[in-house]
């Protein structure tokens, strides 16, 4: 599993929320994540990347939860992920 | 497939998915589990007379939870006396319980109103009711009441339901390398 980088933003509508920030190719995009599945390096879980650009160099990943503007799924510099596994070895 | 009562609970023990805490045995019936009303609720304040407003969700970052936290108060649900829904009225809330389904466990879930409730006009979401893999959070409920009184809401009262369903195959996000030597148009 992978995990990508967030920007904490400030809380949500319910003591357990935390909003989010997901620096996309396209700029941050945000989203409210249960505050307990952000881990101490400010990293969620994602899965694995659903496709990557030709220079690999961009990675579509989806979110675990929706944003605020209705994407499951973005664009991120590949700089914004952590490999999960690559971490427990370590 | 809809998964039965003794599914859910075989797959909760093998660790597919998780729900935190775990309901009671009353709380399942023969393909759903009931989750439980947390204490805490969002209203929403009621606009000033001759005041026009308009959500406009097609705007360039628009933000949601922004615009809720600023129409919104929190009120926590009094143990005693409950809360009363006015016929008509949105409110937000939450289930006590956490929801976790992993990416890899073939199963998606399915949130749904109570018929108990439904019958006195309580709805518990606005049309997106489907907890997808990944997600792990209480859920987010939005409830409003159609019926012709208001409706006392209690903490820890069975709100809604959970309708777990196998999926055909596992998500592309649960595939390691599953795109290589693929390329994205």
């Amino acid at each position: 599993m992978m995990r990508l980088k967030v920007e904490r933003q400030g809380e949500g509508l319910h003591p357990n929320e935390a909003v989010v920030a997901v620096n996309t190719k396209d700029g941050p995009v945000m989203m409210v994540v249960d505050a307990t599945i952000i881990f101490p390096d400010d990293t969620v879980v994602i899965g694995w990347p659903v496709a990557r650009d030709q220079n690999a160099a961009q990675y579509l990943v989806e979110l675990p939860r929706e944003t605020e503007n209705g994407a499951w799924r973005v664009w991120v510099p590949e700089k914004e992920l952590r490999d999960d596994d690559e971490r427990k070895r370590a | 497939m809809i998964l039965t009562d003794r599914e859910i609970r075989n797959s909760l023990e093998a660790g597919q998915f998780d729900i935190q805490p775990r309901p009671p045995t009353d709380h399942y019936s023969s393909t759903t589990v009931d989750l439980t009303l947390s204490h805490v609720l969002r209203i929403y304040r009621a606009p000033a007379t001759g005041m026009k407003q308009a959500v406009d969700p097609g705007q360039p970052g628009f933000n949601a939870t922004k615009l809720i936290n600023s129409l919104t108060d929190r009120h926590d649900i009094d143990a005693q006396k409950g809360f009363d829904l006015d016929r008509g009225i949105l409110i937000l809330g939450w289930t006590v319980e956490t929801v976790d389904v992993k990416e890899n466990c073939r199963v998606a879930a399915r949130v749904e109103g109570k018929s108990s409730l439904a019958r006195v006009g309580l709805g518990i979401h606005v049309t997106a009711p489907i907890i997808h893999t990944g997600f792990k959070a209480p859920i987010q409920l939005e409830i409003i009441n159609h019926g012709p009184l208001p409706i006392c809401l209690r903490r820890g009262m069975r709100i809604c339901q959970l309708v777990f369903e196998q999926t055909l195959g596992m998500p592309d996000r649960a595939y390691k390398g599953q795109f290589l030597g693929q390329t994205a148009s």
